[in-house]
């Protein structure tokens, strides 16, 4: 029984985690989690959304 | 400062752009990478070493597969489910993607110094007159060659193309480049189904370069080609000594955002398909994996690649669809719905009857042209949901949105349809389960894209007659 709880809290953790990372990327405005130049998009607003293309 | 004197570096250019052997040295130079990366030095951190005096350095998959016995060991008492989904589903999945790490690694240590030396401004200059000749922007290739990295900055990058028809076109055909998310892909099929990793890497990178110009022309004859010349400028950098720290940091940048990404997307989507393999309908557990959610989600996908693999798999059918989230998940749900296969990397464990990978086959029951087919109809299909929606972000309009998303299906569906049947009809004598079906859709493919092209031609010989009326 005991093995059991500790495995839910495991398995809770580690998908709590990952959930909470993405969360947080995708709040920091990442389009791809993982993706290396993922700050780099963030800081100089790569997204086509940006106002300057547009004009 | 401008002057006659050929320097070192145009020396080199010479022969590195030069209009005959430019392309071959390149070919010949990723040929290098990969067969370094892939055969090679990435084989060895991942597998190991065994010494000439018989000692035997441990290798990063060997020792991931010690911690899995090990947590296995420890859950022995636990619930076989709640066991089974930690350690074949979020352990088993995310460790087959990280098994292929250090391969990874290794090519984007290797690229990194190509890179940083200068060549690969080269590059782009070498293919500039061939992107020109099928109507694409010289600048095209800047997308093209980021896109071996990663498919959403490589799609991005195709906003510096003024020309709106050039610059969608690039957008939807970049992620024919194979990204770096399908390098374990490759190598696990590589590595699995052939002996030699190296020339399947570099035929499927080739293969992609052709398809992007094949893919060029169809887009050319569907959207209508107006001829106009472009100019590619651009200032190449001079030769010099590749930084080794410079590499080193960004081979870690991009391995740890390899890491980042197995343990977040790629653990989330193993953690789901294991449960969805493991219980039904009604949530009771399935006693077989054929009767669970995963398997009756998957079963209708299965019927559409039979023409491609020759076989009813479910499995594979499951690890194409999750790969659409994230291409590494092919490879995370191919190990999580084949158990035993964590060791995908491990050729030499996968000795068998025919060559490399008998075991795998076995288990996948898949014969090496279907393995290369199946590759390349998750290479050629569309990318991941992040890259298409960069892909949507730079073409800006829903038509060809969905116009590039459908070329990239039936792209890949119909090279891995020819792939499978014309290799079967070639080593057997026959062709493959699901000839005809198959050869129906691809008919239905060309048929509609030869009617956009002539509609298309309808429309331009209706805009030129009107224009010389007009004149008149």
């Amino acid at each position: 029984m005991i093995y059991n709880i500790i495995l839910i809290v495991v398995l809770v953790m580690i998908v709590g985690g990952a959930v909470l990372y993405i969360y947080n990327g995708k709040k920091k405005g990442q389009k791809c989690i993982g993706c290396p130049y993922a700050k780099q998009c963030n800081s100089h607003k790569c997204s086509s959304s940006d106002k300057r293309l547009k004009k | 400062m401008l002057t006659k004197d050929k320097n070192f570096g145009d020396k080199i250019d010479a022969v590195l752009t030069n209009k005959w052997l430019g392309i071959p040295i390149f070919a010949v130079v990723m040929f290098l990478v990969f067969q370094i990366s892939q055969t090679y030095l990435g084989t060895w951190i991942a597998e190991g070493v065994e010494l000439s005096d018989g000692t035997s350095i441990p290798g990063l998959v060997p020792l991931l597969e010690v911690f899995q016995g090990w947590v296995g060991g420890l859950l022995e008492n636990a619930n076989p489910l709640l066991s089974a989904l930690l350690v074949d589903g979020v352990l088993g999945g995310v460790i087959a993607v990280v098994g292929f790490l250090p391969l990874v690694m290794v090519m984007y240590f290797l690229i990194a110094i190509l890179e940083d030396c200068g060549y690969m401004s080269r590059v782009a200059v070498v293919l500039d007159p061939i992107f020109k000749k099928v109507g694409l922007s010289g600048k095209s290739v800047i997308p093209f060659v980021i896109t071996i990295g990663c498919a959403v900055p490589g799609i991005m990058a195709s906003r510096t193309i003024r020309n709106e028809r050039e610059r969608r076109a690039t957008a939807m055909l970049s992620p024919f480049m194979p990204c770096g998310a399908k390098i374990p892909v490759i190598a696990l099929f590589a590595g699995a189904f052939f002996d030699n990793a190296g020339w399947v890497s570099a035929t499927m990178y080739l293969t992609g370069i052709v398809l992007i110009f094949i893919g060029a022309l169809l887009v050319n004859k569907i959207a209508g080609y107006k001829n106009r010349k472009s100019f590619f400028i651009i200032e190449l950098p001079e030769y010099k000594a590749p930084s080794l720290w410079g590499a080193f940091k960004a081979m870690c940048s991009r391995g740890w955002a390899y890491i980042a990404k197995a343990a977040t997307i790629i653990l989330l989507c193993n953690t789901a398909v294991q449960i969805m393999q493991t219980f039904t309908w009604n949530f009771a557990v399935a006693e077989n994996a054929s009767d669970s959610i995963l398997a009756s989600i998957a079963t209708p996908f299965a019927y559409l690649l039979v023409p491609i693999v020759g076989v009813l798999s479910w499995q594979l059918a499951a690890a194409a669809v999750t790969g659409f989230i994230a291409k590494e998940n092919v490879v995370g749900t191919l190990a999580v719905c084949f158990v035993g296969l964590e060791n995908l990397i491990d050729t030499e464990e996968l000795a068998l009857m025919e060559g490399a990978g008998a075991e795998v086959a076995g288990v996948m029951a898949i014969t090496k042209i279907a393995a290369l087919a199946y590759l390349m109809f998750n290479l050629y299909t569309p990318p991941c949901f992040a890259a298409l929606g960069a892909m949507n972000s730079e073409i800006k309009d829903k038509k060809w949105f969905w116009g590039g998303i459908a070329l990239q299906l039936s792209t890949g569906y119909t090279v891995a349809y020819f792939v499978y049947q014309i290799g079967t009809l070639i080593t057997t004598g026959a062709f493959g389960a699901g000839f005809l079906p198959g050869l129906i859709a691809v008919a239905v493919i060309i048929g509609t894209v030869i009617y956009l092209m002539l509609n298309s031609d309808k429309k331009i010989s209706a805009q030129y007659s009107l224009s010389k009326g007009a004149k008149i």
